[in-house]
């Protein structure tokens, strides 16, 4: 019997690999960003549909939101090279009428090319073939409700991310840590482009929606532990008020102390191992908090660890480490904030 | 689930599903970023029925976040690609 | 008939398809987006294979991976875009396997 989510089901998964295929095809770099948001959402309803809130609420502030931003930006950036660079760019059909595009420079060796094809056709097969012989059922679901109760929370994703398998977590946010770490010692952030406060519409926008989304992030935080939700998911909102902010270049966030940031990049983690090497110290096993008190010490790092989270994603959309304090000092050849901004402009 | 939910939600997903087509037609580069904002109101609308219909509140709460940070993209589309390219 | 089963297939077709661009396509950022396509495909597979079948519960821990990889995931991407911008503004280079940036197509094979 087929009803109407059954076409659902279809429709939806079909759909995704259809995306995926326009999306890497398509010459236009641009749109391919576009279909990539796009992706994000039908991701996120895949997820409902598979019956996955966590990782519906993840991939729609993340999927539909972090990365769109991201990306775009990026472009942006790659963008305000030269000339030449931003046709190859957006690699444009009609831009490059005199130059060989790479795609189809690249078609010139058919025999390494077929050699790809075939071995990824075999790859997948043997992928499929795996996945034909996994058993239905089995898995961890009642192993984890067994124990549910002595978690401390109610949410079973929650338990298993910060009690079961809480090593998971703190590796995760060590990485998160060091993606952020690798970024800072890359670049200075040279993000405003545009000097002028932001127009009326903008400002208000702002004004309307980065207080609701650090209350909803903390909702996130909060309810986690009954119900879908969690560190990662206020985090990414969190950090989405950040982007906004970072975008509407909002005087605010320029004058944020630099000190300041660093620890907010650190409590997180800091806070994580410290418990940590309490919890082994006090005789027991890594992470396994006393069995009473649970609730409220994950509630704690989970608190942490989402204004950690959306700290280190903000920080990693700057996509470097903040201006020198005193602005004036480095009047040089990369001046820092608004010195690079005022090149910028002049040269555009 | 009501079949009117369901098939509610189905035809909003080929609404989704058409919208495509003019993402990636679409003449110039508003009319995709407006395509995808589209997307992001279907999907919210189908995150909300299927609450209703599934009686998940959870989803509530995804389609709110959906909601916020939609938004997010659209601005760094108007600040970071309509703003500085003539497309 | 179980339609949540045709999601393992969706899984898989973007995985070969993230594969396949990963390969194919020279522009880094076009490669980065393949990436974040193969990772897609992999949550795909790993959720799908978690669902409960009837009876049987959730099994939540594939849920856990995958909200760590998607965090991960974000993290990596946010990475490789910084370092794509840095290597094109030293190198001014838009293509990974681009020579100089005046050369023809032709005599830039490396």
């Amino acid at each position: 019997m087929m009803d109407a989510m059954g076409i659902f089901d279809m429709v939806l998964a079909l759909a995704l690999p259809w995306l995926g295929w326009r999306l890497l095809a398509s010459p236009d770099l641009f749109r391919a960003m576009v279909l990539f948001i796009s992706l994000g959402l039908l991701m996120a309803l895949t997820w409902v549909r598979l019956q996955a809130p966590d990782v519906a609420l993840a991939e729609a502030a993340i999927g539909a939101g972090l990365t769109g931003a991201l990306f775009l930006s990026a472009l942006r950036r790659l963008e305000r090279l030269s000339e030449a660079e931003r046709r190859l760019a957006f690699a444009g059909k009609r831009e490059e009428e005199d130059e060989i595009p790479p795609e189809r420079h690249r078609r010139a060796k058919p025999v390494a090319y077929g050699l790809a094809l075939l071995l990824l056709a075999v790859f997948v097969l043997l992928l499929a073939w795996s996945l034909a012989q996994t058993p239905a059922g089995g898995g961890l679901g009642p192993a984890v409700g067994e124990q549910l109760g002595q978690s401390g929370v109610r949410s079973e994703v929650t338990a298993v991310l910060l009690n079961f398998r809480g090593y998971d977590t703190l590796l995760e946010v060590m990485v998160l840590f060091l993606a952020a770490l690798g970024v800072w010692s890359l670049t200075r952030v040279r993000l405003p482009l545009q000097d002028e406060e932001p127009g009326p519409v903008l400002a208000t926008l702002v004004r309307l929606l980065a207080p609701l989304m650090i209350m909803v992030a903390g909702y996130l935080v909060w309810i986690g532990g009954s119900r879908a939700g969690g560190a990662f998911q206020g985090g990414a909102v969190l950090a989405a008020a950040g982007v906004l902010l970072l975008l509407a270049n909002v005087t605010v966030v320029r004058q944020i102390p630099a000190a300041l940031l660093r620890w907010g990049l650190a409590l997180g983690p800091l806070l994580f191992l410290l418990t940590a090497v309490v919890c082994v110290a006090a005789g027991g096993n890594l992470l396994e908090y006393p069995p009473q008190r649970a609730g409220a010490w994950i509630l704690l790092i989970e608190s942490a660890s989402a204004v950690s989270i959306g700290v280190t994603l903000a920080a990693l959309y700057a996509g470097g480490r903040p201006p020198e304090p005193p602005a004036q000092d480095r009047g040089g050849e990369q001046g820092p904030g608004r010195d690079a901004d005022a090149d910028a402009g002049g040269r555009q | 689930m009501s079949w009117q939910y369901s098939s509610a939600a189905l035809f909003l997903l080929l609404a989704i599903v058409a919208g495509l087509g003019r993402i990636l037609r679409g003449p110039t580069a508003a009319d995709s970023m407006l395509a995808a904002q589209l997307f992001g109101t279907c999907g919210v609308a189908i995150l909300l029925l299927l609450a209703r219909g599934l009686e998940w509140e959870v989803l509530q709460d995804i389609a709110l976040v959906f909601a916020l940070l939609a938004a997010l993209a659209a601005v760094a589309f108007a600040l970071r690609t309509w703003g500085g390219t003539e497309r | 008939m179980n339609t949540l089963l045709f999601y393992d297939f969706s899984g898989l077709a973007l995985l070969a398809i993230g594969l396949h661009g990963l390969i194919r396509s020279s522009h880094p950022l076009r490669k980065i987006l393949a990436a974040n396509l193969m990772t897609s495909g992999v949550f795909l597979i790993m959720i799908s294979g978690a669902r409960g079948t009837g009876q049987t519960m959730i099994d939540p821990v594939p849920h856990a991976m995958v909200l760590t990889g998607i965090v991960v995931s974000v993290s990596t991407t946010a990475v490789a875009l910084v370092l794509v911008c840095l290597v094109q503004e030293t190198t001014n280079r838009a293509l990974l396997w681009q020579k100089r940036k005046r050369e023809k197509w032709g005599r830039t094979d490396g």
